[in-house]
């Protein structure tokens, strides 16, 4: 876009100012909530449930390591931490190696049957059986209160797997021919060609998967009964939705009482925003890093329009 | 001793490249590598995506656990019926609807707007950090944000009740108080989705092709009518495929972000069909009618879907196939 030596009017100038007003306003309420939890966490129980006049900027009079203390010694925490870890690092090559080994035959144009096995993928995208029957099927299957219900219901997706099999399509024709005609076969030209240009794609797939899993929280919810498989997100959930209604929920006797005994008050405002903080962390500190291939892959390999 | 270019030229082309030659068995003998890397995929998709779909008939069903799916009993259209009689499955559309409808009024425009202001920032360093930290929401899951709501809007605790009583306001408990919680739901959701929303269209500007700016200028147009008349313009097919398909998705209000925001309190206009489902068939055991309002949900969607599609085309020459 031209960019101006030009003459800017008074209406312009007015324009550009507000634009970038309006932007900051908008950039400042987003950075906000984090600075507000971040500066519960470090304080007193009191002075967090008191109303602070020093609280628009979110800094608080009595500084306390009690939350985090509390946090760090409350056991069910750092068991769903677990869990989610579990997660992330077993669903995640699992589900990679499978949505790849979905995308990569359907990018063959001579495929036997494609569009066939196209349209049944597709179709799950727009129809499903529902909450009801989903939650029977698993029960079924045996997959209620383990593990592994992370990891297997969600294993492919039917959208992965069409960006992976775009940009497969895009691959030039020409590298696997003159592959064959050195005599390679199939699946050498799959393990020594194919699937390293594939990375790109395939890492921004697996940044989606991650994320995903870390943010899972709803399947823990009703998949699982054992608090000691929780996930991360789902015990910060109960902790905030104690806070507001005084049920336990999935939280038990354990979780409470370590609490309890850290802070001496119910419920803690502190420890929940310290909770709030140790999910949130990594995502935030991983962010910036990773932003660029989280951007770079909606345009590789996605169909406009 | 072969000389290259004559092997190439004995080599026959079809062979090669494994095109469509032979019958469908041979073929099948051919790529069967690519059709063995199929299985475990299809294997997924049909238990746990086709398999559910037997489910359905608990629907259909009063369904009793001991008895298991096969042996409960058929009540045929009864389920489906109630949505109607009790008056909660009327609320609960009428939530869906309105909630939905706002988002459409609101939300669906944010990005756009978003958008718009990013381009025009000139400096690239400014431009990418503030771009940054708008997607920075998305990342975070409703668990979190909602965590992040309700500390704000605590009227002893949070920044609403600093403001409150510092204009003297009327103090009320905003997440519990159905006149403002809607405005909740959708101010929450243009603050988590509009950055990550603006990508798409701030692409989409950069494909506006720049003669049509220097024209404007030539002919004395202000920064403002230019966006008016140009930029507007540029992202219409882009705006408008996502507003049909926008428009098809009317029921599907997001779940994840009503059910971490709700309470009791604000059932009468939070409560939407997704929600309505899950309290209905998980929490109270309902499976029957929870898998009927589910049904007739999934159903009326992808009737919308197509509609939406053949709008889509028949408007914009674009469609999801």
């Amino acid at each position: 876009m031209a960019s101006g030596r030009r003459i800017r009017s008074r209406g312009d100038r007015l324009f550009q100012w507000s634009s970038v007003t309006l932007l900051t306003l908008f950039c400042i309420t987003i950075i906000y909530p984090f600075l507000n939890q971040i500066a519960i966490s470090f304080t007193t129980e009191l002075e967090a449930r008191a109303l602070g006049h020093l609280r628009i900027i979110p800094a608080p009079e009595h500084l306390s390591w009690n939350a985090w203390r509390a946090v760090v010694n409350t056991p069910r925490i750092w068991i769903s931490f677990y869990n989610t870890l579990w997660r992330v690092v077993v669903g995640t090559p699992l589900a990679l190696i499978a949505t790849y080994m979905m995308a990569y035959p359907l990018s063959k144009k001579y495929l036997v049957g494609r569009k066939l096995w196209i349209g049944i993928m597709v179709f799950t995208m727009f129809f499903s059986g529902g909450l009801i029957p989903m939650f029977l099927l698993i029960r079924a299957l045996g997959l209620y209160d383990q593990r592994l219900v992370y990891v297997l219901p969600g294993l492919i997706s039917a959208y992965h797997v069409i960006i992976v099999r775009n940009y497969l399509l895009n691959i030039p024709e020409s590298l696997e021919e003159s592959a064959r005609i050195d005599g390679a076969n199939e699946l050498q030209i799959l393990t020594s060609i194919i699937i390293p240009i594939s990375k790109p794609i395939m890492a921004t797939i697996a940044l989606w998967i991650i994320v995903g899993h870390w943010n899972a929280w709803f399947d823990s919810l009703i998949y699982i009964r054992d608090p000691g498989k929780k996930v991360l997100q789902t015990i910060l959930r109960d902790l905030i939705h104690f806070s507001q209604r005084g049920q336990t929920g999935s939280l038990g006797e354990g979780l409470m009482e370590d609490l309890l005994r850290a802070e001496g008050l119910i419920p803690p405002e502190t420890v929940k925003s310290a909770t709030l903080l140790i999910v949130t962390i990594p995502v935030l500190f991983a962010y910036p890093f990773l932003q660029r291939y989280f951007v770079k892959g909606i345009t590789i390999g996605a169909v406009k329009g | 001793m072969i000389i290259p270019e004559q092997a190439a030229t004995r080599i026959e082309p079809e062979r090669q490249s494994l095109a469509p030659r032979g019958s469908l068995r041979s073929r099948i003998r051919q790529q069967r590598l690519l059709l063995v890397l199929l299985i475990p995929g299809l294997l997924f998709f049909a238990i746990f995506h086709y398999a559910p779909l037997y489910g359905i008939i608990v629907a259909f069903k009063d369904y009793i656990p001991p008895l298991g799916i096969v042996g409960s009993p058929w009540v045929g259209l009864r389920n489906f019926e109630r949505i109607f009689r009790l008056g909660f499955g009327l609320q609960v559309i009428r939530n869906t609807l309105v909630i939905s409808g706002l988002k459409l009024l609101f939300v669906f425009p944010a990005p756009i707007i978003l958008a718009i202001l990013i381009n025009e920032i000139r400096r690239k360093r400014t431009k990418r950090i503030i771009q940054t930290i708008s997607y920075l929401p998305h990342f975070l899951s409703w668990v979190i944000v909602a965590g992040m709501v309700i500390e704000l809007l605590s009227p002893s605790r949070g920044l609403y009740g600093v403001i409150a009583r510092a204009f003297d306001w009327e103090l009320t408990v905003p997440m519990a108080d159905t006149r403002y919680f809607r405005s909740i739901l959708v101010v929450s959701d243009i603050w988590k989705s509009a950055g990550w929303g603006s990508i798409l269209y701030l692409a989409a500007i950069a494909g506006i092709d720049t003669d049509q700016y220097e024209a404007a200028v030539v002919d004395g147009a202000s920064r403002f009518r230019q966006i008016l008349h140009i930029t507007l313009p540029g992202i219409l097919p882009v705006a408008s495929i996502l507003f049909i398909f926008q428009v098809s998705d009317i029921l599907e209000v997001g779940f994840d972000q009503v059910f971490n925001l709700m309470n009791p309190a604000v059932f009468e206009v939070a409560d939407v069909l997704d929600t309505y489902i899950y309290r209905i068939g998980l929490a109270d055991g309902d499976f029957g009618y929870s898998t009927a309002i589910n049904l007739s949900r999934n159903l009326v969607a992808l009737v919308l879907l197509l509609a939406a599609n053949w709008i889509s085309r028949k408007v914009t020459q674009y469609g999801l196939w």
